[in-house]
């Protein structure tokens, strides 16, 4: 086996299986050894899984042999974010005071994936707790910094770091990732990968660590959209252990997506003004292969709301109750970045009326965007407005605001906007600036995924962006 | 301008115009106000027979709860009509 397996998408290696130039035990060795060798350099492993997915590749072998096709994730390796429960093996939600915890139940996701004839081969490295408390630093880890592969000196993003990361570095084919507010799309966009933050409700997240149970959605973090629709097809659908469940299945159909010709696609020409000076060549160029798909671009305003208040309110809100008794016990002091320990003690000081006003505004928002999306398909705007920072930098310092400033806000705040609204996201690689990796973010209304992937594809159809390896750690 | 919130995922969110100009006409609570808050609340806690959270760095402690009753002034200029429900069913 070459190199080249370890960047090659999914389709690709399930046709390299079944056309049995190696077996799936061959593919799963040379992914777990990779990743056991090279994990721990990206600070992206929480936990090797070898042992158990070679025993697993056997007996998905076994079922190849006898010509017993799953679909296009048999033999697939991948990697879970350390926030999805396996049963029997530790899980750490990223954070030291569960470092020992160890669950009965296996996660659904993980589950589902397992029935395609996909072998999990580790856990990854994640953000302490997601992230909840607000963190300041990188290094809000049980794993360390999770690192770039692009510049190791860099941020990985989060807070589904070891997910970003693995997938960029080729130590997986594709990974799971969550996001509340962010993070998916954030290491997505800074490592260089293509990650999809499903509609609220449409993946499962029994056995996940929950941090808001009205914002939490699991999604896959991919080499490109393509994997993405085939992986969501393989984790989406009801799931009664999830009080949060949307009760519909998602089938991935590029081949009934609708004409780009009828696509309107909202934009705010402001938006590029607010990126970094070094990315903007860059999103100017995506913008413009978007516009050659032939959609039609539709000048538009995200609804002005507060978003960054609100969602701080809302998470904090429910993650003060998820972890109440960390914090009243103690155990929260053992977290690895102070400032997080301290925001979740504070998130015990939000009051049932400021947590219930920041739902009735939700409920506000939310009608806004159907409003919106009355006159747009899709949305479009850079994932983050600049590259991953260097991992010595304080995360919560100044934000890098453009000079001179843009008369409107554009699209700045589709992030937290799109987790409050519950709506679907999918970021794809489209360019670089200072040899570090830039995502252009598309958002849609609830459940138009295959809109979003379909124009994702086609995006990566005209350019290679997905395609582009980071230099490995000598 | 930009009036910077607590970090979410790592760095701080920005307010879109015209929140952010709202904002700059907007006292900051002193800090006796804060720790007369604190205080209450600990009392509070304990009066119930809960405990109180532990004693983090003071300054990241301090930083949190500011910035709790920063986004709690900004969503307060929110009017909402009754009519509106929070964005969750109960369903019997």
């Amino acid at each position: 086996m070459t190199d080249d397996i370890f960047f090659a998408t999914i389709p690709e290696l399930n046709a390299r299986l079944k056309k049995r130039e190696f077996k799936t035990v061959e593919l799963v060795k040379a992914f777990a050894e990779r990743l056991e060798k090279l994990g721990p350099r990206y600070n992206a492993l929480a936990l090797p899984l070898t042992k158990s997915a070679i025993k697993r590749a056997k007996q998905v072998d076994d079922e190849l042999k006898r010509e017993r096709f799953r679909g296009s994730l048999q033999g697939i390796p991948f990697g879970a974010k350390d926030l999805l429960s396996l049963a029997g093996h530790p899980t750490t939600w990223g954070a030291k005071p569960y470092a020992t915890q160890v669950f009965d139940e296996t996660a659904t996701v993980l589950q589902k994936l397992d029935k395609t004839g996909s072998v999990l081969i580790g856990k990854l490295a994640m953000v302490e707790l997601a992230g909840g408390g607000g963190y300041r630093t990188a290094a809000a880890s049980l794993f360390g910094p999770g690192l770039n592969p692009w510049d190791p000196s860099c941020w990985s993003g989060g807070s589904s770091s070891g997910s970003g990361s693995a997938v960029a570095a080729g130590l997986v084919p594709f990974a799971l990732g969550s996001e509340t507010s962010g993070s998916i799309l954030t290491p997505a966009a800074y490592c260089g990968i293509t990650g999809l933050r499903p509609t609220y409700g449409l993946v499962s997240r029994h056995g996940a660590m929950a941090l808001s149970w009205t914002m939490d959605k699991i999604g896959p973090m991919c080499r490109s959209a393509e994997d993405c629709g085939l992986v969501l097809q393989a984790i989406a659908g009801s799931d009664s252990k999830d009080p949060g469940s949307a009760e519909k299945s998602f089938y991935y159909t590029p081949e009934y997506a609708r004409k780009f010709s009828d696509l309107k696609v909202g934009f705010a020409s402001s938006d590029i003004g607010w990126a970094d000076a070094a990315a903007r060549p860059a999103f100017e160029s995506a913008m413009q292969v978007m516009r050659e798909t032939g959609v039609q671009f539709v000048e538009v305003a995200l609804p002005d709301f507060p978003y960054g208040p609100l969602a701080d309110v809302i998470i904090g809100g429910e993650a003060g109750s998820i972890f109440e008794s960390l914090i009243r016990g103690g155990g929260v002091d053992q977290l690895a970045d102070a400032s997080q320990a301290a925001g979740l003690k504070a998130d015990l000081e939000i009051s049932a009326t400021e947590y219930l006003k920041a739902m009735r505004i939700r409920s506000m928002l939310k009608q806004q965007f159907r409003e919106l999306f009355a006159g747009v398909d899709v949305l479009l705007a850079p994932a983050r407005y600049d590259v991953a920072p260097k991992i010595t930098e304080p995360l919560d310092g100044p934000d890098l605001v453009a000079l001179p400033i843009p008369a409107t806000p554009g699209m700045r705040r589709l992030i937290p906007a799109g987790n409050l609204a519950g709506i679907p996201a999918l970021t794809v690689p489209c360019g670089f600036a200072n040899n570090l990796p830039l995502g252009l973010q598309l958002a849609g209304p609830a459940f138009s995924e295959n809109t979003l992937l379909a124009l994702g594809r086609e995006f990566q159809n005209r350019t290679d962006w997905h395609k582009r390896r980071p230099p490995l750690l000598s | 301008m930009t009036t910077a919130c607590r970090p979410w995922w790592g760095r701080h969110f920005s307010l879109p115009e015209p929140f952010s100009s709202l904002l700059s006409h907007m006292e900051k609570p002193t800090r006796r106000e804060l720790a007369v808050m604190v205080a209450g609340s600990l009392a509070t806690a304990m009066a119930i027979g809960q405990t109180p959270p532990p004693a983090a760095n003071p300054d990241w402690y301090q930083a949190a709860l500011e910035s709790n009753k920063e986004n709690s002034r900004i969503l307060g200029q929110f009017q909402v009509p009754m009519s509106v429900e929070p964005a969750f069913q109960f369903k019997a």
